[in-house]
């Protein structure tokens, strides 16, 4: 046996790479680290051969589909170039070394090589080699080969060398440089010279990377002979890599000969980058010893880039003795030079050259003193403060500008403090410069000498102390301030002291005090317009009406201030009334000012994105030029809805706005996949014509891609199209009675109802308005889940609002007016209006005022509905009972209807989506039979009563979803005694529930019941010490069930349940796994093994229930037989079926 | 002093924003080129890719174009076409080499607006050829790449921008503001240390996940006007496919690396700067994404960065963390609008000195001969950000970083990404 066994498994063996390959195919790319991980060891564990399998599944560019395989090899070389894959790495090397054989597809063999080039080590260097003479992969070749950078792989492309021509050549060379290659050396160097400028540039290029002593010739006359200058061949370049590389191989002493050469000789002025790059390499030699020789460089050098270069390498290499030797040789520098030593010494921060330096402060060179103060600030900080502000008695405009630069950014706490003290008796443009430092650090503290300073009789330091005011002035200055703003004319002043105060003012109090503070004065001021922007930085609504009434006024100046001021509203509140003012004003400033403050004052509310692009949609309305439209086509992007992207689609066809708009359309589409329908798929095509400019290629391929990805439904389709009833019918009578008409009679009712319908309800400009009069509109299309987006309105003027959405032909999703307290309006619209077992209020008022367009989003899975009101969530998951036969549950398909109640309202923009359902489940024919009946088939939770918000239904599913850590108790709406119940149940790992019965609707149904029958993943770790009672199956802590026959978790489960008198039969998936007595089992009730109190226990009937423990576990397909009632059903059923169906329906 | 005066004499020609520049020292013209005396003492420039990007730097003010180059034909076109509507730029000269374009004597400066994997040679190319250098972002493609620029940069005494501006110019993104109070804020210690820099949707940035490669492309005939083996250049050779070139090359690594690398160090350059990192590096970095092809760049989730005393940047791909700080220290945080949980934080801010100040005028850098604020150096730091987070992602795994010797620790397959052998002749 165990020989046949092991050859089955190896035949298996080599059977399987190819599958094991396609299998791992198709999970590429990985989603994450982990999975690439776990690729790739899996890849690794196929062995060489499976490898070589895989790379040879490469097919020509062009001919069919690589990009598995190529993630697939990608994946694998950088997993194994890192550390610790040392084997591995050999592994994959030598298995591409052996693909590269095999494929020969020109671009295929250069990929691989291309990973081979991040891997490969000795063992691939054969198999690349044979590609070194090869024109068209020879650089492939040499790069892999030049990256492996070991003696045998280096020596391949040596000895591939003599051979090797043209582009071949070319490439070993470049190669063998970028190895450092010493041994080459020779054989390239006499390829120096050979008159082809490509192959010139390469040999050099690797003479300079390897740096033999031997190429010094070579590249010494290539780098003169071009005069040290830049030529295609990069000779001088070459050159100085050559003589760097000299350095690091040993030659130091070479190197520095040819360093000191550059310094000395290449003094011409178009030599003075070399001769920098050769003080650069003997510093870079020699360190600080470099020092002295820097230093003299510096003063005898007569180009400024010489010396820019010599103080960047004095500055890297401070010595030992620190600035000294700079210091020193102030001395004897020329003024220029020794202004670029001072500088150069303060960008070093050195310590040491404080006081010298600060002794230059009394230079009579310009140069040299501006130096010196920057270089002391940065040094010496607070310490150079009184040296600094002693020069502003004395000093010039540069040298006032230079000491107030330093002292922005000077670090210490006693700035203010010593700039004040000075500041009375320096001289106006000291004064006005110092003004600003003290201004620039907020020195509140100062303010006084800040306000003595604005009648100063100089212009300049008067200026000076208005701008300061701002940063200076304090809630304590208000007073002050106020008196400055009503005696002062000057704009530039009153500007400054504007923003002074809206600086203070934050400081006096509360809002409304800082608002109550500004009414004050505007009560007594003169100048009232400039009072208005300090209103409009404050905010809020309490200042609001007197701006706006300055706006009514006769005022043309207050009127320009006031509009201005409301513009600049800093919160939402000005908002209405901005609109007002864009709606009624003829003055086209006036409009532009208030849709601009509108358009900010949305941006700045806290409202939901739904909600903003409804009032973007009112902005829009304001906009009159292009330039006003683009500005809210743009605004909407912000505010990513399903409403947002159509209304920007309105306007792929107006050439002023369709740039804008497509861009709009494809920023909102591509955030959201839920936007989707054929609507929104042609607008996605339409913008593939549209978009321009740099980025559109990336932005269609990123739309053809999006398209491809949303989901394969039909999506959100338009069922009202803006201009006729299409689509749309009158109502006859409710969904019962029309199922009782027959097909003529229908038909005849529904003629009349559909020219009742044309006298009330009328299609015009996009918007679909009941006049009032007449009955409901219905689709002619039913449907059963759904979602859909209406909008809707009320007319601003009518009394007593109502309409309402019907869904399934049933009342219905309300809407009226919430002024209505009378009869209850005043909880909002979105409600199951007609609910009476479940809620029938929403849960919060989302209503916008009468007049105002509104936005639902309503979805309905099962009877279950779920409302959004203007982007607020008002409705969640509420079973919509059946208003037309309270003993039904609702239907599962029917027609969507407005409701007309009387009152005039207004929809626009209706889309649905139709939800594909889970098939619905029916009893088999035997069942039938035997009169079992549906518990729950998918479509409705009717038989179900108690938790009906944690169990919720998903894709035909009754799923255990608790939102609290409450144990969500789901009861059968009956009582059952004796029974058999079958159902379905899928575990999630560690999931707990049970199913109790004969249980009432209250307490702890395991114990209040009879008992609870354990539903329970056993194999949890943390279920690991329970008694044996505690199992699945079990009669939870009286007898338990046999182990070892649940499906594993995530598959669906199948259990039948019979219980009669005393007696409990548990069957698992096909196996009895308990069948017992409980009277038995507990001695009479008498003694329960577990210990506990079960009073409920010989309880005759009650409820099943689904006892919840905070766990998600889906239930599907379920069903019972009422034992009680079974013969008289069989019976019955037996002598006609009629009548059998007659009474099941009484249940 | 000689060139002081010199320059004084030379001042009276200069006209609009040049002459409020003051006491500027002009280097000889025939310091800069071989003996060419400019009309004018506007400095000149080259550009080096005319696409979309390129075609930006025409208009940048303080210089004058004299030369364009480019690959492809038609952007030339478009290019000369832009250039017609300035009167000031005519007798443009058009070259299809780079090497022509820089060794030019009446060129000062070399624009750079290539794809990235031009960058790093033709930025050297430029420095040794005397030019100094206005160098798209992202610096290089790799880390190797970007030492060798900064080596050629200082060894030839060049002047040399990276073209983002965001740690010295602009709003900063989501902030509102620019980077000047922010670094104050960082400097006051006001929020503490270390410190966590968060950056996602939420804070301000897009990774532009569509900047993605395909795979599977099919081979097509390489256009007329285009010099593919020049487009290239040191990049493996590949049949051409549209979809590799032009606008969308940065979803290929041979050439860039997506939203990382091309937006990368817009968002990362002022971190550094931030955080006072500008000669350091993260020593790790940590990714988390779905698997990358080897040719083409694809998303990811998260990448994170740790320096050596514990500061972190979070790269968030997925916009995860919807209340995230911009930055986070243990004593405050700062979120997008500038906004800080410090109370009165603006006027208690104002207390503390400013940042050193930072030279931020290109032109008046080439002409005094000093370091711009975004120079090789700490361009080259950012753009190791941004390169080790490709490697990491390329690789799919976390990695350590030596920043002293630039070098990944203990992965050779790493450094192999560090540097990159290119097709010949190409060489830094």
């Amino acid at each position: 046996m165990f020989m046949l066994a092991s050859s089955v498994s190896f035949a298996q063996n080599t059977l399987t790479i190819t599958t094991r390959i396609a299998d791992k195919l198709a999970q590429l790319p990985a989603e994450n680290g982990g999975e690439y991980n776990k690729n790739a060891a899996e890849m690794i564990s196929w062995g060489k051969a499976g490898i070589v399998e895989l790379t040879t599944m490469l097919t020509p560019a062009g001919t069919s589909d690589n990009e598995k395989i190529e993630f697939a090899i990608g994946g694998l070389t950088y997993y194994v170039n890192q550390a610790g894959q040392e084997t591995a790495r050999k592994l994959v090397s030598e298995a591409y070394a052996e693909a590269l054989g095999k494929i020969k597809d020109r671009d295929n063999q250069a990929f691989i090589l291309f990973q081979l080039q991040q891997i490969a080590g000795n063992e691939a260097v054969p198999a690349i080699s044979a590609f070194l003479n090869d024109e068209y992969l020879s650089g492939r070749a040499a790069r892999a080969l030049g990256r492996i950078r070991t003696e045998s792989a280096s020596q391949a492309l040596l000895s591939a060398l003599p051979n090797a021509k043209n582009t071949a050549q070319l490439n070993i060379v470049q190669a063998l440089g970028d190895a450092a290659y010493a041994p080459a050396a020779g054989a390239i160097e006499k390829l120096a010279g050979s008159g082809n400028a490509k192959l010139q540039k390469s040999v050099l290029y690797a003479l300079g990377e390897i740096g033999a002593v031997s190429s010094q010739s070579v590249l010494t006359n290539a780098a003169k002979a071009v005069s040290y200058q830049f030529d295609n061949t990069n000779a001088t370049s070459s050159y100085l890599q050559y003589l760097s590389r000299l350095n690091q191989n040993g030659q130091g002493a070479v190197a520095e000969k040819a360093a000191l050469e550059l310094i000395n000789k290449a003094t011409a002025a178009n030599q003075t980058p070399i001769r920098s790059a050769g003080l650069k390499l003997y510093t870079d030699i020699k360190k600080r010893e470099a020092v002295p020789v820097l230093v003299k460089e510096t003063l005898r050098g007569t180009d400024s880039k010489y010396r820019e270069a010599a103080l960047a390498l004095g500055q890297k290499y401070m010595m030992a003795e620190g600035a000294l030797p700079w210091t020193a040789a102030l001395v004897t520098a020329k003024p220029n030079v020794a202004a670029e030593i001072v500088t150069m010494l303060g960008n070093a921060k050195a310590q040491d050259a404080l006081t010298p330096l600060t002794k230059l402060l009394s230079s009579k060179n310009s140069g040299v003193k501006l130096a010196a103060i920057s270089a002391i600030a940065k040094i010496g900080q607070e310490k150079s403060l009184p040296a600094l502000l002693s020069l502003l008695s004395k000093s010039n405009a540069s040298e006032t500008q230079a000491v107030k630069n330093a002292l922005f950014s000077l670090k210490g706490d006693g700035l203010t403090s010593s700039i004040a003290n000075v500041l009375p008796k320096l001289p106006a443009p000291a004064k006005s410069a110092m003004i600003d430092v003290l201004a620039a650090r907020g020195a509140t503290t100062y303010s006084n000498l800040i306000f003595g300073e604005l009648n100063s009789k100089d212009a300049a330091v008067k200026n000076a102390a208005f701008a300061a005011l701002k940063n200076t002035a304090s809630s304590d200055n208000l007073p002050q301030l106020f008196t400055l703003l009503n005696s002062t004319s000057d704009a530039g002043q009153v500007s400054a002291i504007q923003n002074a105060i809206k600086s203070a003012i934050s400081g006096a109090g509360s809002k409304d005090a800082q608002t109550a503070l500004v009414m004050t004065q505007l009560a007594s001021s003169n100048k009232k317009g400039a009072l208005l922007p300090i209103l409009a930085s404050i905010g809020g609504s309490k200042a609001l009406s007197s701006v706006v009434d300055a706006f009514k006024g006769n005022d043309t100046a207050l009127q320009q201030d006031a509009v201005s001021a409301l513009s600049n509203w800093s919160d939402g509140t000005a908002a209405e009334e901005l609109y007002k003012i864009g709606q009624s004003t003829s003055n086209a400033t006036y409009r532009d000012q208030a849709l601009t403050g509108y358009i900010q004052a949305i941006n700045s509310s806290s409202e939901n994105a739904v909600q903003k692009v409804l009032r973007l949609r009112k902005a829009f309305e304001l906009a009159q030029t292009d330039v006003q439209k683009q500005k809210v086509l743009r605004e909407l992007v912000k505010h990513k809805t399903f409403n947002s992207l159509m209304f920007a689609g309105q306007f792929l066809d107006v050439p002023a706005l369709r740039q804008t708009a497509a861009q709009t359309i494809m920023e909102i589409a591509k955030t959201d996949k839920h936007i989707y329908g054929p609507e929104v798929r042609a607008l996605l095509e339409k913008c593939l014509n549209t978009l321009e400019g740099s980025e559109s290629n990336y932005q269609k391929e990123e739309i053809r891609k999006h398209l491809s990805e949303l989901p394969k439904d039909e999506g959100f389709v338009k069922i009202f199209n803006g201009k006729d009833l299409t689509g749309w019918k009158g109502l006859v009578g409710n969904p019962i009675s029309r199922a009782k008409l027959s097909a003529d009679s229908l038909a005849y009712k529904q003629k009349i109802a559909d020219e009742k319908m044309r006298t009330g309800w009328i299609a015009k400009d996009g918007e679909l308005v009941f006049t009032g009069k007449g009955d409901n509109l219905c689709t002619e299309k039913q449907y059963g889940d759904i979602e859909m987006y209406v909008d809707w309105k009320l007319a601003a003027d009518g009394k007593e609002g109502d309409a309402g959405v019907y869904l399934r032909g049933t009342p219905q999703v309300q809407i009226w007016d919430t002024s209505r307290v009378k009869v209850g309006a005043q909880v909002g619209s979105g409600g199951l209006y007609n609910n009476q077992v479940h809620d029938s209020k929403p849960s919060k008022v989302a209503d916008n005022q009468l007049g105002e367009w509104n936005t639902f989003f309503i979805r309905m899975i099962g009877d279950r509905v779920t409302v959004y009101l203007n982007g607020e969530l008002v409705v969640e998951n509420v079973i919509l009972e059946n208003f037309w036969d309270r003993k039904q549950p609702i239907f599962p398909m029917e027609q969507l209807e407005l409701q007309a109640h009387g009152t005039v309202v207004s929809y626009r923009d209706i889309y649905v989506r139709e939800i594909p359902r889970a098939e619905k489940f029916e009893l088999s024919a035997e069942e039938k039979n035997e009169g079992y009946k549906v518990l729950f088939d998918g479509t409705n939770m009717f038989e179900w009563v108690g938790n009906t918000t944690d169990y919720v239904m998903e894709d035909g599913n009754l799923v255990c979803r608790p939102t609290g850590r409450g144990h969500g108790n789901l009861y059968t709406k009956e009582e059952y005694s004796d029974f058999t119940f079958r159902f379905e149940f899928l575990l999630t790992p560690g999931a707990n529930n049970g199913l109790g019965v004969r249980a009432p609707l209250e307490g702890d149904a395991a114990y209040t019941g009879a008992f609870e029958l354990q539903i329970l993943d056993n194999t949890a770790d943390i279920y690991k010490k329970l008694e044996a009672y505690q199992y699945h199956g079990s009669v939870y802590g009286m007898i338990p069930a046999k182990r070892g026959f649940l499906k594993p978790v995530g598959e669906w489960n199948y259990q039948e349940v019979t219980l009669k008198g005393t007696n409990v039969k548990v069957t698992l998936n096909g196996t009895v796994i308990l069948d017992g007595d409980f009277k038995e089992a507990t001695q009479n009730g008498e003694k329960i093994p577990d210990g506990k109190n079960h009073p409920g226990l010989f309880r005759p009937s009650g409820h099943l229930g689904f006892l919840g423990h905070g766990s998600v576990v889906s239930f599907r397909n379920i069903r019972i037989k009422d034992l009680s009632k079974v013969e008289t059903v069989v019976e019955q059923a037996a002598q006609k079926g009629k009548k059998a169906k007659k009474n099941k329906k009484k249940k | 002093m000689e060139d002081k005066i010199h320059s004084t004499s030379r001042r009276s020609f200069l006209k609009g924003s040049l002459a409020s520049v003051a006491l500027f020292s002009i280097v000889p013209r025939h310091v800069l080129g071989k003996g060419f005396l400019a009309p004018s003492d506007q400095l000149t420039k080259g550009i080096v890719g005319v696409g979309g990007m390129g075609r930006g730097h025409i208009p940048y003010a303080g210089t004058r174009v004299v030369a364009v180059c480019d690959v492809d034909k038609r952007h030339i076109q478009l290019a000369l076409n832009e250039l017609a509507k300035t009167s000031a730029d005519k007798g443009v000269k058009t070259l299809g080499d780079y090497r022509e374009l820089i060794q030019l004597p009446e060129v000062d400066i070399v624009h750079i607006a290539t794809p990235p994997h031009w960058h790093g040679i033709m930025a050297a190319d430029a420095a040794k050829a005397g030019k100094d250098v206005w160098c798209e972002k992202p610096m290089t493609r790799t880390i190797g790449e970007g030492k060798r620029v900064m080596e050629a940069v200082q060894q030839n005494g060049r002047i040399f921008r990276l073209n983002t501006w965001f740690r010295f110019d602009s709003n900063f993104y989501g902030m509102n503001t620019t980077v000047k109070p922010i670094k104050k804020l960082v400097d006051s210690g006001m929020l503490g240390w270390p410190l966590k820099i968060t950056v996602s949707r939420h804070t301000g940035f897009d990774w532009k996940f569509f900047w993605v490669g395909k795979t599977n492309l099919k081979p097509e005939p390489v256009p007329a006007e285009l010099d593919y083996d020049m487009w290239l250049g040191p990049a493996p050779y590949k049949p051409y496919a549209s979809h590799r070139v032009h606008n969308t090359f940065r979803g290929y690594w041979d050439y860039d690396g997506g939203g990382l690398g091309d937006m990368g160090q817009h968002y990362l350059d002022p971190v550094q700067y931030i955080l006072g990192k500008d000669h350091t590096s993260p020593i790790s970095v940590e990714v988390d994404a779905p698997q990358q092809h080897t040719d083409a760049v694809g998303t990811w989730r998260r990448i994170e960065y740790t320096y050596a005393d514990g500061c972190k940047i979070i790269l968030d791909g997925e916009g995860k963390d919807k209340d995230a700080a911009y930055i986070e220290g243990p004593l405050g945080k700062v979120y997008n609008g500038f906004r800080c949980d410090i109370p009165d934080f603006e006027k208690k801010l104002a207390a503390f000195p400013d940042p050193e100040p930072q030279n931020t005028d290109f032109v008046e850098a080439v002409k005094k001969r000093q370091k711009f604020a975004l120079n090789e150096e700490n361009g080259h730091r950012s753009c190791t950000i941004v390169n080790m987070g490709l490697a990491a992602l390329r690789l799919g795994r976390s990695l350590k970083f030596d920043p002293d010797k630039q070098l990944f620790i203990d992965d050779e397959g790493a450094n192999r990404l560090i540097d990159q052998p290119m097709r010949g002749p190409w060489s830094i």
